[in-house]
């Protein structure tokens, strides 16, 4: 097989594993602690990290970079939906599983449900004000 | 006692009143403050559609006919314009309205300003201190009414070059105003704010560009960038340059439905920013 094949297949490979995480992830599949603290808690921070700069220099800002951040506040938005629905998902596989304690699972539905009151909320009194 | 008070009181406003009224009316001047600032407020409200009071007191358009007559305050140079309508509506309707040629005379003066309103002058300038006179056929021009009222240019040829001074026989030859392309053009733009006009060439609206040679002994002026043309049919009505500049920082106030409108139109449009702080909850 030649180099160029690898480096393709490597490639392919890379891109399926990041489809069946993503996958995973949506379907419930992968564990809580997963969902919960790897794609909820840490990569949330990473994802947020734009939208941050964004809050914070909102006066200093372009209306093209403005353009720019409501297209990403979009992919967030969809981030938001997918690791919130993973969770709820990967929580309820947590607690329908008879040999672990169900407490985790409903704590992390408990988060979800925080969250997403938060966020409604938080959206729906910036644009009653 | 309360009484006599206020009435003193009274008394003592109004005639503090009476004397800034008073103090905003030159007493050289035959038009007054307060007909200007009418005439203002005519031209703002009816968003640069020249109401009839500024086409009859400013352009003199009483029938089919516009002229303007012009001089530029920081130069020696002054202008007519002279053209031709279809009908007298059609600079309210904003239409293009002459395909026939209009006329524009450049005059040069000794001094900046060689406008009387004696007998013995020619086109309201005063003939002894003209040093030449160019005469252009203007072939192509329009009405322009986007941020003020303006005129466009885009064709024009000299037809004539009359010398007062023979001095100058080779300035009235060589300095001539030139379109160079399709693109460029020369805009003669009215200011509602003080009733004056901005000369220039092409995007830029840059005078220096307006005529070819720079003669030092013309333009001696080296800030002049614009040609901030005063309307001399303020100076046969006699307006002081005084009372044109209190004109110009008197604000007027559009009234509150027209505004409503205007915030209603604000609010149509799609500000992102906004959006974006509205989503962020930026406070």
């Amino acid at each position: 097989m030649s180099k160029f094949k690898k480096k393709k297949n490597i490639r392919k490979k890379s891109s399926n594993s990041l489809i069946r995480y993503l996958d995973d992830h949506w379907r419930g599949n992968l564990t809580l602690p997963q969902s919960f603290w790897v794609n909820g808690f840490l990569l949330n921070i990473v994802v947020a990290l734009p939208l941050i700069y964004a809050e914070m220099s909102i006066n200093k800002i372009s209306e093209t970079l403005a353009v720019i951040f409501l297209v990403y506040f979009l992919l967030y938005f969809i981030y938001f939906v997918w690791v919130n629905i993973g969770i709820w998902r990967s929580s309820g596989n947590y607690i329908s599983n008879k040999k672990k304690s169900s407490f985790w699972g409903y704590a992390a539905r408990l988060a979800v449900i925080l969250s997403v009151i938060r966020a409604v909320g938080q959206s729906v009194a910036s644009f009653l004000v | 006692m309360k009484k006599t008070f206020l009435f003193i009181l009274i008394i003592l406003l109004t005639s503090i009143n009476f004397t800034a009224k008073t103090d905003e009316q030159n007493p050289l001047d035959s038009l007054y403050f307060e007909d200007l600032i009418e005439m203002k407020k005519n031209a703002i409200e009816s968003k640069n559609l020249l109401p009839k009071p500024l086409r009859k007191r400013i352009f003199g358009i009483y029938d089919k006919e516009i002229t303007i007559t012009g001089t530029n305050v920081a130069s020696k140079m002054n202008f007519i314009f002279d053209g031709k309508m279809i009908n007298i509506r059609d600079v309210d309707l904003e239409i293009k309205f002459d395909e026939s040629p209009a006329f524009m005379t450049i005059l040069y003066c000794e001094i900046e300003e060689c406008l009387q309103d004696k007998s013995e002058n020619l086109w309201g300038f005063e003939k002894n201190r003209i040093i030449y006179a160019q005469g252009y056929e203007v072939m192509d021009w329009s009405l322009e009414n986007k941020d003020n009222f303006n005129i466009v240019i885009k064709k024009l040829r000299r037809s004539v070059c009359r010398v007062y001074n023979k001095t100058y026989e080779q300035d009235c030859n060589e300095n001539l105003i030139k379109i160079e392309n399709d693109k460029d053009y020369i805009k003669l733009s009215f200011d509602l704010q003080d009733f004056s006009f901005l000369m220039g060439k092409g995007q830029s609206m840059n005078a220096k560009k307006f005529i070819s040679n720079n003669d030092i002994k013309l333009i001696h002026n080296s800030k002049l960038r614009y040609w901030n043309i005063r309307n001399p049919r303020f100076d046969s009505a006699k307006v002081s340059l005084e009372t044109l500049s209190k004109v110009r920082k008197y604000i007027v106030e559009i009234p509150k439905e027209k505004k409503i409108d205007d915030e209603i139109n604000e609010e149509d449009q799609f500000k992102p920013k906004i959006l974006l702080e509205k989503l962020l909850g930026v406070k």
